[in-house]
């Protein structure tokens, strides 16, 4: 199972370089003389990529455990560390990942219709409460502090056009630029 | 010379210009705050800062990023050497002396080494950088394609053999990159390659969402993924800094001139940045050093090699940079795309048509060096407070700066899903261990090698040997395999000390 865990990624990307090698071949263009075309440098990239991917494959299935040097080991290995023990390593937390990620991807697609103030007031409280901080009256000033914060200073200052949403969230948005003086 | 120091005076006069001054200060501070945030990397806040240089002249833009590039290659190492929390990869060696030093009871003189090693190698580096790119730039305009396809390889495989870690792994990385940038429609032919019908893949993946992403929101994922759980900061002990007396730096006067050129070669070598630096100059300090049987148990050579390094490496990478436009890093690859937004393309013709703004950045970085040193003398405890900020707050703000940062470039959502898409494929490339680097170095130089690559086959009649015929591509040719032979015998010797130490530990 860890053999399998370690060979999935050089395995996916391997299949992509397949199917994009595929796509390249069927560039549609009008060859101009001996003119290298547009599929010979994606196509040389793809089967070197794929090469890698193989010679990584083949490595994994022969030595699985076999661990790769850190960083200049060689150079630091003489170095004679503090007597105290290294830092636990770091444990996993997918559902919090699965959710920030699924935030992340909520706030842009929401972008256009709540507009910027709105949609990131919600966003930095949820992502805020879903990195497990729990103060509940700093998340909410955190929250429109920051979204006031980050509108006053790209519509204001650098005249940037961030998206006001649409009606009636967008009357917010207008509220607020025109509170902060913002045409 | 007299040509080169009065420009050079000229570019300290505009420095010190109000904007451009306030631009420096801004980013040595947030420089030095970003690089004390463990959540934070050096190449990340640069990254976060570029959207505020939209909207500024480009001298101000890349005093800015500079500043914010040389005072982050010190802010970590007071983390480091206090708290035991390295706050950037290169400052991993000062754990094992200063922070033994300072564990030993001597924060403050650890501290007063790292700056007076950082001073040192800022400056140094800033003096070499002003040396060596006037002719940098004078023989670089002899170049044509063979050169310039043949230096971009090298860069390449650089990065990938520097980077430690798995060489397979490192090379799916830069041809991720490579193809990345080949999506779009062909500059030649007009033809739609990978667009798969997509109008948003049709303009091509910009280099600028494939490093915010992967670099920004990749990391935040990262973290979020182990629950934001940084190290907790303990020892709130006085904090001050005691700079070591002329007499006791002498002393040490072939540490800092081993690691300087250490600093400065790797920095003009790409891909071997300020990590890469600061680990070989406390390894050559470890072999070459007059007290290198102590090194590891807190003494100043441990502290002064690595910080000389590091700091010494930002002047290096900054020359390939301005005479031939290629970034050897992931912040000078930022700062690059600061000149091109400005519609400044970094080369030797850059020197003509930019000897202003080239002398502002020299100035700038001399006077950024002197600034850093005495921002990390005087400000040191304020710097600290920003450790015990909620990871969470600062995390869902730097998702929002990447995300704010990538829509201000053309005002198009369709940029925030690239950031998502390559946020992911940060996190994916973190979890599998794949390094970001060659990937972010692929998507920026990927259409230069092709580009190069294609000129000269057309211009050459598709005679490949061109590239081993010509003096200067010959040269870089010959490098390159170095570089990939480099690896083989890393790994040779790390397996031969594995094979030797059981050996060794026999009765």
């Amino acid at each position: 199972m860890p053999r399998l865990r370690a060979l999935l990624p050089y395995v996916l990307v391997l299949a992509a370089a397949a199917v994009l090698s595929y796509n390249a071949l069927h560039f549609g263009y009008t060859p101009r003389g001996d003119r290298p075309g547009p599929d010979v440098w994606p196509r040389a990239i793809l089967a070197l990529l794929a090469l890698a991917c193989v010679v990584r494959i083949l490595t994994v299935l022969r030595r699985p455990t076999d661990a790769e040097p850190a960083m200049l080991q060689d150079v630091i290995a003489d170095a004679h560390t503090v007597d105290e023990p290294p830092p636990a390593p770091p444990r996993h937390h997918p559902a919090l990942l699965a959710t920030g990620i699924a935030m992340t991807i909520a706030y842009v697609a929401l972008l256009g219709t709540l507009g910027f103030f709105l949609d990131t007031v919600l966003y930095i409280a949820a992502l805020t409460r879903t990195g497990r901080y729990t103060r509940w009256p700093v998340i909410v000033a955190v929250a429109f502090g920051g979204a006031l914060m980050f509108m006053f200073i790209f519509m204001k200052i650098v005249y940037l056009s961030l998206p006001i949403g649409s009606p009636p969230f967008a009357s917010v948005s207008l509220l607020l630029m025109q509170l902060m003086g913002i045409r | 010379m007299w040509d080169v120091l009065q420009q050079l005076a000229g570019g300290f006069v505009h420095v010190l210009a109000p904007t451009n001054f306030l631009a420096l200060v801004v980013g040595l501070i947030v420089g030095m705050l970003v690089a004390v945030l463990p959540g934070l990397t050096l190449v990340m806040g640069v990254v976060l800062a570029l959207p505020f240089t939209y909207g500024m002249a480009i001298t101000p833009s890349i005093i800015l990023l500079t500043a914010m590039y040389v005072s982050g290659t010190y802010g970590g190492a007071i983390t480091s050497i206090l708290f035991r929390i390295p706050g950037e990869p290169m400052d991993v060696p000062l754990l094992w002396d200063g922070y033994s030093m300072a564990r030993a009871g001597d924060p403050a003189q650890a501290l007063g080494w790292t700056l007076f090693a950082a001073l040192t190698g800022g400056l140094i580096t800033a003096t070499v950088m002003v040396t060596l790119a006037v002719p940098f730039a004078k023989i670089a305009l002899s170049f044509d394609s063979p050169e310039y396809f043949s230096i971009v390889l090298f860069g390449f495989t650089s990065v990938v053999a520097l980077g430690g870690g798995s060489l397979a792994n490192a090379f799916i990385s830069l041809f991720f990159g490579m193809l990345v940038a080949t999506v779009g429609v062909d500059e030649i032919y007009g033809v739609d390659r990978f667009t798969f019908g997509s109008d948003i893949l049709r303009d091509g993946i910009g280099y600028l969402p494939v490093m915010v992403g992967a670099y920004g929101l990749g990391e935040v994922l990262v973290r979020l993924g182990q629950g934001f759980a940084s190290p907790p900061v303990s020892g709130k002990g006085r904090i001050a800094t005691r700079i070591p007396s002329i007499a006791q730096a002498w002393q040490l006067r072939g540490t800092f001139a081993r690691s300087s050129l250490v600093g400065v070669i790797c920095g003009i070598v790409p891909g071997a940045g300020a990590t890469i630096a600061s680990f070989v100059a406390y390894g050559v300090e470890g072999q070459y050093g007059k007290r290198r049987q102590q090194l590891g148990s807190g003494i100043p050579e441990g502290i002064v090699a690595p910080q000389v390094a590091s700091t010494a490496s930002v002047g290096g990478h900054m020359v390939p940079l301005l005479t031939l436009g290629i970034p050897g890093s992931g912040a000078t690859a930022v700062i690059l795309g600061a000149f091109l937004l400005h519609g400044v393309q970094p080369g030797p013709q850059i020197f003509q048509t930019q000897a202003l703004l080239v002398y502002a950045i020299f100035a700038s970085m001399f006077l950024g060096v002197i600034g850093m040193g005495l921002l990390g003398y005087f400000a040191i405890r304020p710097l600290i407070r920003v450790l015990y900020l909620p990871e969470a707050i600062v995390s869902v703000f730097v998702v929002l700066f990447c995300l704010i940062g990538a829509y201000s470039e053309h005002n198009n959502i369709s940029d925030l899903w690239m950031i998502v898409v390559f946020g992911i494929v940060g996190y994916l490339f973190e979890r599998w261990r794949f390094p970001i680097a060659p990937m972010v170095l692929g998507c920026i130089l990927g259409p230069v090698a092709e580009t190069s690559f294609l000129t000269t086959m057309i211009s050459y009649r598709n005679d490949w040997t061109v590239f081993f015929t010509r003096p200067v591509s010959a040269s870089a040719m010959a490098l390159t395999a170095l570089a990939l032979l480099y690896p083989l015998y890393r790994r040779f010797r790390v397996r031969r000390r594995a094979a030797l130490e059981p050996s060794k530990a026999a009765p």
